[in-house]
Order: C-alpha cells, then sequence, then structure tokens
C-alpha cells in the first residue's frame, strides 16, 4: 500500500498539487478524475520516481521510501515499444521466460483483447489503442505492485473495460493495484478521487 | 551479434595490431642496434695500446691504470716472461742466465672498454699517461680506433631518434587507440539506449541493462585484446621471428584499456534516461 502525507507536487510555473491522504491499497483499482493541466500526470510521474520535484512523505507499506523503489510501471504517452519490431517482440520486450500458467493466462488477454491474430505484424501498423493495450496485458502479465494508467479514457474506452475483464481481474487477483487518470468519471470504479483546485478529494 | 559491434570489434583489433607492430619493431631496431654496438665495442676492446715501463714503475703503473673507468684490463708481462720468451725465440738457452742479471724493462698491455671509451678517454688516458715516471715507449695511436668511434656515434644518433621518435607514434597511437574505445562505447551504448529506455519503462529489470553494459566493455575492449595477445603468444610459442613478447608492455596496456572502458562506463551512466 502507498500512503502519502503532507504530500505537495510542484510543477511549472508556481502549479502545486496537495496530494494529501491518497491511498492506493493493492489490488484495488483507482481512478482518478480531473480536468486538462490539473496535475494528473504529474501526480502519476511522481509516483513513478521519474518526477522529483516534491515535498513531503510516501509511505510503502508503512515503512517511509522514495518514489519509484518500488516495483511499479507508468503507462503514459511516452511509447515503450519498438514500432520496427512486431508485436510478439514488443510483448515479449522486459519478460524474459515466462511460465506455462503465465503463457496461458498471456494467451487468454491477448485473445480478449483482438491482439492474438496480430502478433506477426509489426507495430507500427497498429493503432494508438491497440498499442496502449498491448502495454497494459505486458505490464499485468508482470504483476508489478503497482500500475499507472495516464489518460486511461485516451485510449480505452468503456467496450475495451469489458474487453479487459480478464487482465483486470487477474491484476486484481495478483494484487496489483491499478491507478488510472481519466478526464471522465468512468462508472462502475468504486474508488475514485478528484483532482480540483491543486487538491485530491476522495469521491 | 550486429555487423557495427564486429566491425568495432575489429577496428581496436587493427589498432591493438598496430601498437603491436610499432612497439615491437621498436624493440627489434634497438636490439638490432645493441647488436651493433656490441661488435664496435667488440672492435675497440681488440686494439690494446702497449707500454714499455721500466720494471721497477711497473706495478705502481699497472696499478694506477687499472684503476681508469675506461680500461677494461692491463696485462703485465714479467722479466722473466720476456726472457723466456726471447731465449726461445732466438735460441739463447746458453745466455738465459747472463740475460737474468740484465735490467729489462716490463711491457704492459692495456685493453680499454669498448662502451667507455671515446675520444675524451683517449685524452684522458694519455694525460694519465704523461704523469707516469718510467715509461720507455708507448704504442698508441687515435687513428686505430676512430672509425669504430664515428660508427659508434651514428649507432647512437639512430638509437636517439628511434627513441624519440617511435615513442611519440607509439603514445599517439596508444592515445588514438583509448579515444576511439571510449567513442565506440559511447556511441554503441546511445544507440543501445533507445532499446534499454524502452525496455525499463515497460517494466524489465534495469540489472539486465547493466549487466548488457559490463558485456558489452567485456566484448567489445577485451576480445580484441585477447585476440591481439592470442597471436603474439602464437609467434612466441612457435618462434615465429625470434619473436619474445613484453609482458610489462601487455600488464600496462591492459590496464590502459580497462581504464578508457570504465571511462566509457562514467559517461555512459551520466545519461539519464527519463
Amino acid at each position: 500500500m502507498i500512503e502519502l502525507r503532507k504530500f505537495v507536487i510542484t510543477g511549472a510555473r508556481g502549479f502545486c498539487l496537495k496530494a494529501d491522504n491518497l491511498q492506493i491499497k493493492s489490488g484495488l483499482f483507482i481512478q482518478i478524475n480531473g480536468s486538462n493541466n490539473s496535475g494528473k500526470s504529474l501526480l502519476l510521474k511522481t509516483l513513478a520516481g521519474l518526477y522529483k520535484d516534491y515535498e513531503g512523505e510516501l509511505f510503502y507499506n508503512g515503512v517511509k521510501e522514495k518514489p519509484g523503489n518500488y516495483s511499479v510501471i507508468l503507462i503514459n504517452d511516452f511509447a515503450a515499444v519498438l514500432p520496427q519490431k512486431s508485436v510478439k517482440y514488443n510483448l515479449n520486450l522486459p519478460l524474459g521466460k515466462t511460465s506455462v500458467r503465465k503463457n496461458k493466462l498471456l494467451q487468454d488477454m491477448l485473445q480478449e483483447s483482438g491482439l492474438e491474430i496480430c502478433l506477426r505484424d509489426k507495430l507500427n501498423t497498429l493503432s494508438a489503442s491497440q498499442i496502449k493495450t498491448l502495454e497494459l496485458i505486458r505490464a499485468i502479465i508482470q504483476q508489478p505492485h503497482f500500475l499507472l494508467i495516464d489518460d486511461f479514457d485516451t485510449y480505452f474506452d468503456n467496450v475495451s473495460l469489458e474487453n479487459l475483464t480478464k487482465a483486470f481481474d487477474h491484476a486484481a487477483k495478483a494484487g496489483t493495484a491499478i491507478v488510472i487518470t481519466t478526464r471522465k468519471k468512468f462508472e462502475g470504479i468504486s474508488n475514485s478521487y478528484l483532482i480540483k483546485s491543486g487538491e485530491i478529494y476522495k469521491q | 551479434m550486429k555487423l557495427r559491434y564486429i566491425l568495432q570489434m575489429l577496428i581496436i583489433l587493427v589498432l591493438l595490431l598496430i601498437t603491436d607492430g610499432v612497439y615491437n619493431l621498436q624493440q627489434y631496431s634497438q636490439g638490432d642496434i645493441l647488436e651493433r654496438a656490441e661488435q664496435v665495442y667488440s672492435a675497440i676492446e681488440e686494439i690494446p695500446a702497449v707500454m714499455i715501463v721500466t720494471e721497477e714503475n711497473s706495478e705502481i703503473i699497472y696499478n694506477n691504470l687499472g684503476n681508469l673507468y675506461f680500461v677494461k684490463q692491463v696485462n703485465k708481462q714479467h722479466k722473466d716472461e720476456i726472457i723466456e720468451l726471447l731465449s726461445t725465440q732466438y735460441r739463447l738457452d746458453e745466455a738465459h742466465s747472463l740475460m737474468s742479471k740484465l735490467n729489462l724493462p716490463a711491457v704492459l698491455e692495456i685493453q680499454f672498454s669498448g662502451e667507455t671509451f671515446t675520444e675524451t678517454e683517449s685524452s684522458l688516458f694519455l694525460q694519465a699517461i704523461e704523469k707516469e715516471e718510467g715509461v720507455f715507449q708507448l704504442i698508441y695511436t687515435e687513428d686505430n680506433y676512430r672509425v669504430s668511434w664515428q660508427k659508434m656515434a651514428k649507432l647512437l644518433e639512430i638509437s636517439r631518434l628511434i627513441d624519440e621518435y617511435w615513442q611519440w607514434i607509439y603514445w599517439v597511437l596508444a592515445g588514438i587507440t583509448l579515444l576511439i574505445v571510449v567513442y565506440f562505447r559511447i556511441s554503441y551504448e546511445s544507440r543501445q539506449s533507445h532499446y534499454w529506455q524502452r525496455y525499463c519503462r515497460a517494466g524489465g529489470n534495469p540489472v539486465i541493462k547493466k549487466i548488457f553494459r559490463i558485456l558489452n566493455s567485456i566484448f567489445l575492449v577485451f576480445v580484441p585484446l585477447m585476440l591481439a595477445i592470442g597471436a603474439e603468444y602464437y609467434f612466441w610459442i612457435y618462434q615465429i621471428a625470434g619473436y619474445m613478447p613484453d609482458f610489462k608492455f601487455h600488464i600496462i596496456r591492459v590496464a590502459a584499456m580497462l581504464t578508457a572502458s570504465l571511462l566509457a562506463l562514467i559517461f555512459i551512466r551520466r545519461k539519464s534516461y527519463d
């Protein structure tokens, strides 16, 4: 579990985001809503350890820790893929050897998402949404403690959410906490936060 | 393995072999000069100066000359030896007892040390002789040594030129090799950074990235080094052209290459992916 205490992120031109009392528990699916430039991306980058301009304390499983010093994968506008390589190559990029069980799960998730048929295709032939789906499946199979997805609604809609049910179920079972940021609120996700006027509120 | 990587290894190998060649050619040339110098030294040592001195002063002169740093050896022919020689040579057996009563001079044969005996030492020698008493005759002329001295001066000049210029060539080559190693390592890792950035962001293990960096350093630097040393080992074992490796040179070169490799790693580490 991650807990932020007296946590303030400083952005450009005097922007500040007060992220007090944000709690991310294992296996939960959390959405953080906010308008453009509200600081959603900055928050996720900070949690992933990629942005360092902050004050306050972060506790990981009750121990004070530096952001990013835990198993975390961030999916954002940066495409962590090699466009000239095949879908299969990109899928296996960080995986190494996978167990039979994981392999079966991977096949299921690929089938569910519709990516199974294009495994041999070059990645640059895929749509942006498909690429993000690939990144998502690839991240879930690694069972990180935290999976952070920025601008979720840019790449995924309610249909995608339904298509990825198995993947999200597996993440929940494996204890992976999924944090997504969106502009509009997704229905059916019970744990929601709202960023407004430089502060995070639990909804 | 990519073609670029193999090419980089080959270029480093060729540079190492060239530095090897330059170093060994220099050693060979100096060895050759030393050999020729030894011949000149022998030529000087083969021509002794001969002194005919009184028997009474012969011991003092013998000692004084023997102490000179450019004198290798002084041989003294005693009165008895001379009588023996004369009586045998001229069949004067009957006069043997008569001759022993004669006050005959002693003969000193002075052999110079080829390494130290030059024109300056020749003057010092003549000055030393002038001070001595009881010298009847000195059979010595500088003309006997002049050709050797001229040869020696030429050899010294060549040796100096080799040392001066070849050392420069060697150091410049070594510098170029080191710079190229650092450049190749940085260039290769910069190209790889695109891959590793995506690998890490996709959740890949950063330790794997570090292991690959170290392995790349080993392959790019140490494989050519090992091949170059292997080639020399081959020359040594099969005694091709009487080759003898210089282990000190190799230790220094391995240390330098290791430094270049570590330096490149430091430069690479300074680059941040995010």
